[in-house]
């Protein structure tokens, strides 16, 4: 189920918050009912698999912490971690592996075909934290309904922020419910929902009418770099920001996963601000165990590949994904050796370069051939082609709205703004009677938006 | 106390809204088509263990959830209009409207339909029409006069209507219509031309098929407002068209013959309820029909025509009968061109192809 349809948000959603608030302390497991419910809709299969995976993690949760002083914690954690990572690398690699033994070796053997189930490596990695967490000291988790209402909690499921146990332990035991909280939340949820329909959608739109377009130009090659970026951005962040605004309603406080990366000045700040729980975990339990940055240059440069590496590949089973990871390479290691002090001499400079190897990176990340790579960068570049086209201008016209709001939604102007308004009094006042009136409106555009995606129309009558 | 105020606020506002329209999307009654649409909408799908374990229910509760929200019009409208006229979108739904007019976006060329269609027009003229006068004619759509002023890409109508052409250039004479058509020929929310402005473009039909028209009619008009295609697909506030048809002593006189059924079926040359209805330009001849024919008792000749069409011939035919005994019209994409031969007689009959830009091109 997604959070941007009909039948989440009308269907779904107010009875299950309905429920849960009226469970007493019964919460978690309306909690984790509800979740079971969300994600069978759409894995009525797989649900089976997530709750398997929960059950291994609470059962050598328990015995890790049980062996915690003996040498068999370390396998009790191995044996658990192995585990989700080969349920993860079968459903999520095994085509892929395969394909390519086949062709290198000549092989015609056929593909598995495995379906991947969604959120798989989400909730993988949530349980792997649990349990590397107990191992290293963390309090086990003795109730299955509590552990299984953090690894399933719908919130965020299927598209993170990937929650650490630690984080959230107290808040399973205990959880505050406040106006403020629930109406933060709300705020949250339909911010995100907005950014996601009428942003990431309509951005997506554009990226499509210029893939299906003939007319190749220097306009239309950055407007697909730079709006395909930015689209990415938006159904990412915006489905953060639900997550986190469902946590916020259900008494959760779900750690941030963006941060305006687009206004950063280098690839090391970019990944600070984007999908920062993603980027700590790797951090945490990739990075540092193999020595970080307090090691020999050649290790470093090990464990940066390691990280990057294991980073594109969590994103997908491709090869544009491994090359988008080890992308980030190069410049990591020239950002740490002399790039990064002149980046910070000249803040247009530095935001150019950053847009730049951004823009290029999301090329390779949603390519299926790297060729298409060269050709889009080229096409930036005016290689070849005339630096507009007709088709070209009315794709900048038509989306020229989306795009104006899209850069403006890139940067902390509108929550500036807001701060602004808020720290004063009569702003504070227009606040409190504009700000719900708003969050109305724009719950009832993203419906529209919604409504209207399943628009169909036939010239005539179709019986 | 601001603060709570406004917590309290929110929460009771977005409440309202959730729980509120969530209970009208169970308890509404279920709508069985969209007139804007022009198709049935999704009913609510099949509980079984297979449907839901194949995840179909799922995929197909998600459409009815769409199809059948509360006020689905009014929201696909607030939907336009936010994008028309806050994002300031050119084009909603792929359609965009200028001057007045709304239109459908039509930029690329589909070669493989338009391939397909020159095919059809070929073994037609093969297998039915080797020894016929055959001529062709292409009606360009609104983009064509409206496109290139305002800014919107467009078709490259001469690489389009040049494929017909050169395929077609051994066996059809080519009558073109582009000269004696403009903007005002057509209705603002719909694809189809006005009858009562069409004697240019029927005089040169004739005059390219060798017959004379005098046009000797007066102007009806129905007394509704007409929203054409346009209207609904682009959900916007426009200015409904008038629909209006040509009458006189001859057309009272023209006799009108479906087939359709298998039967013989004689028909109103313009069916005055569906002039109220769904669609009201499918008043001119019933709407889409495989088969049907013109004749006209007065006559001064004894030629016949076959005229293959789409919707936009309903509204010209009955303009041409004047030069005619007998016009048979055939709508291939309702029978098939094997059997036609069965139906049609083309004996000694001009043979006409003429067809909308937009059908060739899908």
């Amino acid at each position: 189920m997604l959070f941007s349809s009909i039948t989440f948000l009308y269907y779904f959603l107010p009875w299950a918050l309905l429920f849960y608030f009226l469970s007493g302390r019964y919460k978690n497991l309306v909690l984790f009912l509800t979740s079971l419910v969300f994600y069978a809709w759409g894995e009525p299969i797989y649900v089976f698999l997530m709750v398997f995976l929960t059950g291994i993690g609470y059962i050598f949760g328990i015995l890790a912490e049980k062996y915690r002083e003996s040498v068999w914690k370390k396998y009790l954690v191995g044996i658990s971690v192995a585990a989700a990572l080969f349920i993860l690398g079968y459903f999520k690699y095994a085509d892929f592996v395969v394909e390519n033994v086949a062709r290198v070796t000549g092989s015609a053997w056929e593909l598995p075909g495995i379906v991947l189930p969604i959120g798989i490596s989400f909730y993988t990695f949530q349980m792997i934290s649990y349990v590397i967490d107990v191992g290293r000291g963390q309090k086990a988790q003795k109730n299955f309904i509590s552990l299984a209402a953090y690894i399933s909690m719908f919130p965020q499921l299927v598209a993170g922020p990937i929650v650490r146990y630690s984080h959230i332990e107290g808040q399973l035991e205990q959880r505050i419910h406040s106006k403020d909280m629930i109406a933060g939340g709300i705020g949250r949820f339909i911010a995100g929902l907005s950014k996601k329909v009428v942003i990431a959608n309509t951005l997506g739109e554009l990226t499509q009418n210029v893939l299906d377009s003939g007319q190749p130009s220097l306009l239309l090659g950055w407007l697909y770099g730079v709006a395909g970026a930015m689209q990415i951005y938006f159904d990412f962040s915006g489905y953060s920001d639900m997550a986190i605004g469902l946590g916020e309603i259900l008494g959760f406080h779900f750690p941030e996963n963006f941060n305006y990366p687009f206004i950063s000045r280098s690839v090391a700040e970019f990944w600070r601000r984007w999908h920062m729980s993603l980027g700590n975990w790797f951090r945490d339990y990739l990075y540092i165990p193999l020595g970080g940055s307090r090691v020999s240059f050649p290790k470093y440069i090990r464990n940066i590949c390691l990280v990057w590496l294991a980073t594109g590949i969590w994103h997908g089973a491709a090869w544009n994904f491994v090359f988008w990871g080890l992308f980030f390479v190069p410049f990591f290691i020239l950002e740490k050796l002399w790039l990064g002090k002149k980046l910070e001499n000249s803040r247009i400079l530095s935001r150019c370069y950053l847009l730049f190897v951004i823009i290029v990176s999301f090329l390779i990340f949603r390519v299926e051939h790297m060729e298409e790579v060269l050709y889009w960068t080229g096409m930036m570049f005016g290689r070849g082609v005339p630096f507009s086209t007709r088709e070209a201008l009315f794709f900048l016209k038509d989306y020229g709205g989306i795009l104006i709001l899209a850069v403006f939604g890139c940067t902390p102007g509108a929550k500036h703004l807001y701060v602004k308004m808020k720290s004063t009094e009569t702003g504070a006042k227009v606040l409190d009677v504009l700000w719900p009136v708003c969050l109305g409106v724009m719950l009832f555009i993203d419906t529209a938006y919604l409504v209207n995606s399943s628009y169909n129309p036939f010239l005539y009558f179709r019986f | 106390m601001g603060g709570k105020r406004n917590g309290r606020a929110v929460i009771i506002l977005t409440s309202m809204i959730f729980f509120g329209m969530s209970l009208w999307c169970m308890g509404k009654p279920k709508e069985e088509f969209s007139a804007s649409e022009r198709r049935h909408l999704a009913e609510i799908p099949k509980f079984t263990a297979d449907e839901v374990l194949s995840g179909r229910f799922m995929r197909h509760f998600e459409e009815y959830a769409a199809d059948q929200f509360p006020m689905r019009e009014e929201f696909r409208r607030l939907n336009s209009v936010f994008q028309f006229y806050v994002l300031g979108k050119k084009e909603v739904n792929n359609i965009y409207v200028t001057n007045g007019y709304a239109e459908k976006l039509m930029v690329k060329a589909d070669r493989d339909a338009a391939e397909k269609w020159l095919n059809r027009i070929l073994y037609i003229c093969d297998t039915y029409a080797g020894d016929n006068r055959v001529f062709l004619s292409l009606i360009p759509d609104k983009n064509y006069f409206l496109s290139r002023e305002s800014g919107y890409p467009f078709l490259d109508y001469q690489e389009f209507t040049g494929m017909f052409l050169h395929g077609t250039r051994d066996v059809a004479e080519y009558i073109p219509l582009e000269e004696v058509l403009s903007l005002e020929n057509y209705y603002a929310t719909d694809l189809h031309w006005k009858q009562e402005t069409l004697e240019g473009v029927a005089d040169t039909l004739a005059g390219g098929m060798g017959i004379s028209l005098s046009f000797p009619y007066d102007v009806g008009e129905v007394d509704a407002p007409f929203y054409g295609v346009y209207y609904g697909q682009a959900s916007l506030p426009l200015k409904p068209d008038k629909l209006k048809y040509l009458y006189g002593p001859l057309t009272e006189k023209l006799i009108v013959t479906c087939y359709d059924s298998g039967k013989p079926e004689i028909i109103s040359l313009y069916d005055m309820e569906k002039a109220y209805g769904r669609d009201a330009y499918e008043m001119f001849l019933s709407g889409s029909k495989a088969l049907l024919t013109i004749e006209n008792p007065e006559s001064k000749n004894d030629r016949e025509l076959v005229m293959f069409r789409d919707s936009f011939g309903s509204s010209l035919a009955p303009l041409l009968a004047e030069g005619y005994k007998k016009i048979t019209l055939v709508d291939i994409r309702y029978i098939s061109m094997e059997r036609i031969g069965e139906f049609v007689d083309f004996e000694g009959a001009d043979v006409l192809f003429l067809y909308h830009l937009q059908v060739l091109n899908s």
